[in-house]
């Protein structure tokens, strides 16, 4: 294999990748980008097994063949140097010289057939998601996603289909068992989505998705079997979904509330901020107590002290008491874009739940400690 | 004053008979034990054979007249008690007046001594318990006993010594306890040539404790003392990470003393508590002083058992002196700040992605089938940034970072601390636990989706029967029908548990049931700090290292998970030199 290669095209492609690349794996390969060229183009692989990522570049292809190098160290030698054009030429032995007219370097690599097969399902249904849609879904839930937790999988996002009053939305949910957000968005043609009934996204191809839907555009999805494949301009990424069940949620997500509360969205978010700081591992909970147009909230820590702010609401229900994890709160409010957000709250022992008006679709849970 | 007699035969008769000599070392706990009677200041021992051929005592001390040599060898010849009350009050090492004279009968044996101010000595010979001789002689001031041939005519006895290295231990074994409650005595033990040990009159306890157990334990050595009325207890320990597989770093004393006995030992134990993995004995020298009236010595003819009055008050003066000795020690982690020596954490994404090594754990450790690969949810170590210079300033400990995901390498002033995350995060649970639990505060979280437990018939009777005692830890759970339970809530300091294991775990000691809620408490304490500690082989940032440290700083018992192994190990600078043989 032997190519000339625009410099900053080529270096896009391999930053994006470095996030996939292993950088201490027990198999050197997953380490490397693989390198394809035929006609004019040449085309990147990278692979941690559980995901895989492939690009196409155009590129002037004196020989066509392939070789593997050293992702991590192709990074550094592109960010290095100020030419315009590479020339990456394969040697015997599984040699490859690399130069930009200013240096050279001749790397040692490993032989491209070792490199795990990258295998795009074929015949998947494709649907087009605005790609702005898919890194909000992917932000408003992935922060709640945990490791293993009270016997199930929780390691990834859970995705599926709903429809209500005949429309069609994705949802994407995730929970630790102790808070849960979900999002529902309406998507055109969703319904050919073969998401049968949901798949479990890991956390980390749901971070390498917003990767690919972070540059705006349009981002094309699709679901087949155990795998998940995204396609946004020339680029390909392949997700392995995960094999977990995810809990039904459906009973705990309350249904009406009586007396919801409104308030503006930064004023929580700041009061808990505060109430974080009194919080360590033995004492995190703050006090939230509703009371007649009063939302009072104290954090106390035998250790520490005692933190109180009160916020003038409108609120008409009975007087409440739950302890929550603040931290909770943080996480979904920072999130969410509302200025007013909407807030219920029924019972000390049922979640008190997060809404907002700008925050179409979204519901945030959250299940009180009992203090 | 030092005039001996003959007991009348009641109180000889009260005194109960036995064997006295059972072995060399045995002979020389007796000989040594006169020379300190007697007020000796140098005392050496010098032996051939392991003592089988020879063992020959020489001290300075008060020295024996020509009458009193003809009567110490004369059974229940003592001078150190009179009547039968005086056994009630004994000061002194010997009381029994059969030491001499049961060593005579077994032995050839030879005194020779001088008694302080005269300037004449006598030489008394005797052999196999016959008196051959009593000459004028010029000696030392002081006495010298000689014996020969130990067991000479009793060829069953000798039959059953055993190598002369193996009985020189028990002689070095018996020196070291005689000598250390009498640093103001010297020592010294030759073997033939060679000299074994040599333990100079110094005055202080501490010196004489670092010459008999070394000085890196001398150095190591922490004191505490209690008293109690007229209970002294005086206590040197070393840290329980110089604990041994023997006991024989444990040294008793009652009133000068040294005693063996079962039940201090227990005490002493008691006292270091979960600080000693299992089988493991620490280096102690305690000396109890007491009331003579308050015990009994007379219970065994080599005098190492005794009785106490109120054993229970003892017992429990030893285990407060121990644990508040231990409680107030200082630990590497005290008043130290951690910070990671990258201050920039390494990706969250990145960070989530599987580790390639795992290391297990003891199989006393937890059930198997518990790894966890991923790093610590946020929510366990909200994140703390300390400022940077804030790392070059706290010069103390620097963290250099996770060996093999499992242990979390430190630098400290003296050297390198190897810390084990799971034992550390295992001990903060477990005091956090604890605390929360004392203050009946514990922050129960509740669960979104409950969980279902499908237990067995037997646990399901067990979780009917005593189920209320879990919502006093923390845990809900409710009958759903049948066998199936709903897991509602859990303490919120529990993260990444399998609820499963843990509650079957749980009944079988709730099962087991101890009637001391106490034990029970701690039992269960110590299932869920097992259960939601992070584990070996789970990758930690630095930030999250630095705070597990720093709060590793803040227990009452940072060296020691609450099953008793230890969660650091530190190795000097002066090891490593000795290691790569810079220094020698
Ligand atoms: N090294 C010595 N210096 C001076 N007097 C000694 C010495 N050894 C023994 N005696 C005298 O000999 C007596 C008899 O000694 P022996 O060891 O047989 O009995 P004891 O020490 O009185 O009692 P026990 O049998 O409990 O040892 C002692 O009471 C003491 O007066
Ligand atoms: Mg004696």
């Amino acid at each position: 294999m032997e190519i000339k290669i625009d410099r900053s095209e080529l270096l896009k492609s391999v930053s994006r990748v470095q996030s996939i690349i292993e950088r201490k794996s027990s198999m050197p390969v997953l380490s490397t980008i693989l390198f394809d060229a035929s006609g004019s183009d040449v085309r990147l692989s990278a692979t941690d097994l559980e995901l895989g990522f492939q690009e196409t570049i155009s590129a002037n292809v004196i020989q066509e063949g392939s070789i593997t190098i050293s992702g991590r160290k192709l990074f550094e030698i592109l960010k290095e140097s100020k030419s315009e054009t590479f020339l990456i030429k394969m040697k015997e032995n599984n040699w490859v010289f690399i130069s930009d007219e200013v240096a050279r370097f001749d790397l040692a690599c490993i032989a491209p057939d070792e490199f795990p097969a990258f295998i795009e399902p074929e015949g998947v249904a494709m649907v087009e998601i605005d790609a702005d849609t898919l890194t909000d879904m992917i932000n408003k839930t992935i922060y709640a996603v945990t490791l293993e937790e009270a016997g199930f999988n929780l390691s990834g996002v859970f995705t599926e289909r709903v429809s209500n009053d005949g429309d069609d939305f994705l949802r994407m949910i995730a929970t630790d068992g102790h808070r849960l957000s979900m999002i529902d968005k309406a998507i055109t043609n969703v319904g050919l989505l073969d998401l049968g009934k949901g798949v479990m996204i890991p956390k980390k191809g749901m971070s390498e998705l917003n990767r690919l839907a972070s540059e705006g555009g349009t981002v094309s999805i699709g679901f087949k079997q155990k795998e998940c494949v995204a396609k946004k301009g020339n680029a390909v990424l392949v997700i392995r979904l995960l094999d977990a069940k995810f809990p039904d949620y459906q009973a705990v997500v309350p249904k009406e509330c009586a007396f919801p509360i409104l308030l503006k969205r930064s004023l929580l978010l700041e009061a808990m901020r505060k109430m974080l700081i009194l919080s360590n591992e033995r004492y995190r909970a703050v006090k939230i107590t509703l009371e007649k147009d009063l939302l009072d909230l104290i954090s106390t820590n035998p250790d520490l002290g005692e933190g109180q702010e009160k916020i003038e609401i409108k609120y008409a229900g009975e007087r409440i008491e739950a302890g929550f994890n603040p931290k909770y709160f943080i996480d979904i409010l920072q999130s969410m874009e509302s200025d007013m957000i909407r807030m219920e709250f029924t019972e000390s022992t049922r979640p008190c739940v997060l809404k907002g008006d700008a925050d179409k679709g979204f519901i945030g849970l959250i299940m009180p400690m009992r203090v | 004053m030092n005039t001996i007699r003959i007991l009348p035969e009641k109180l000889a008769s009260q005194i109960a008979a036995g064997e006295v000599v059972d072995r060399p070392a045995s002979v020389v706990r007796e000989l040594t034990d006169n020379s300190i009677d007697a007020g000796a200041d140098r005392i050496v021992v010098r032996i051939e054979g392991g003592g089988k051929r020879l063992i020959k005592v020489s001290d300075n001390g008060i020295g024996m007249s020509e009458d009193d040599l003809l009567l110490c060898v004369e059974r229940h010849a003592t001078s150190k008690i009179e009547r039968a009350s005086d056994l009630l009050n004994v000061k002194s090492l010997g009381f029994r007046g059969e030491a001499l004279p049961s060593m005579a009968a077994v032995s050839r044996m030879q005194i020779t001594s001088l008694p302080q101010g005269r300037l004449t000595g006598h030489r008394l010979k005797i052999s196999g318990g016959k008196l051959l001789a009593i000459e004028e002689t010029g000696a030392p001031a002081g006495t010298i006993v000689e014996i020969k041939d130990l067991f000479f005519n009793i060829p069953a006895r000798r039959k059953f010594l055993r190598a002369a290295r193996t009985e020189t231990d028990h002689i070095v074994d018996v020196i070291s306890r005689a000598a250390m409650p009498f640093p103001r005595i010297g020592f010294r033990l030759e073997d033939g040539a060679k000299k074994i040990l040599n333990l100079p009159a110094s005055g202080d306890t501490l010196s004489r404790l670092s010459g008999l157990m070394g000085r890196k334990v001398g150095e190591a050595i922490m004191e505490g003392e209690e008293r109690y009325g007229d209970l002294s207890i005086k206590v040197y320990a070393a840290p329980p990470d110089f604990a041994r597989s023997r006991g024989d770093r444990l040294f008793v004393y009652v009133n000068g003393r040294n005693i063996r006995d079962r039940f201090i030992t227990k005490a002493i134990m008691d006292g270091y508590g979960k600080r000693l993995m299992r089988g493991r004995y620490p280096q102690v020298v305690l000396f109890i002083d007491i009331d003579p009236l308050e015990i009994d010595v007379n219970v065994h003819p080599t005098k190492q058992e005794i009785r106490f009055r109120n054993a229970r008050k003892v017992f429990q003066a030893i285990v407060a002196a121990i644990e508040s000795m231990l409680a107030r020690s200082p630990h590497p982690f005290s008043g130290q700040e951690f910070i990671g020596s990258e201050s920039v954490p390494a990706r969250k994404d990145l960070l989530s992605s599987a580790s390639d090594s795992f290391i297990s754990e003891p199989p006393w450790e937890y059930s198997p089938g518990s790894e966890r690969r991923e790093s610590l949810d946020q929510t366990v170590y909200p994140s703390r940034t300390a400022p940077l210079e804030q790392s070059v300033v706290s010069a103390g400990a620097r963290i250099i970072g996770q060996l093999g995901n499992t242990y979390i390498l430190c630098q400290v002033e003296d050297g390198l601390l190897i810390v084990d995350q799971h034992a550390a995060h295992e001990r903060i649970v477990y005091e956090n636990l604890k605390r929360s639990l004392a203050a009946s505060r514990v922050e129960v979280q509740g669960l979104l989706i409950p969980h279902e437990l499908e237990l067995s018939t037997k646990e399901k009777r067990v979780i009917l029967g005593k189920g209320d005692r879990l919502r006093g830890f923390g845990i809900e759970i409710d009958h759903f029908g049948g066998n199936t339970f709903l897991l509602r809530a859990v303490p919120a300091l529990l993260k990444n548990v399998d609820w499963n294991s843990f509650i079957s775990e749980f009944v079988t000691e709730l099962e087991e049931g101890t009637p001391d809620e106490d034990v029970l408490l701690d039992k269960a304490v110590t299932l869920m700090a097992c259960h939601g500690a992070i584990r070996a082989g789970q990758r930690l940032s630095h930030e999250e290292m630095a705070r597990l440290l720093s709060e590793l700083g803040e227990m009452d018992l940072p060296t020691n998970c609450p099953h008793g192994r230890p969660i650091f190990k530190r190795f000097t600078y002066y090891e490593m030199e000795k290691m790569f043989k810079r220094v020698v």
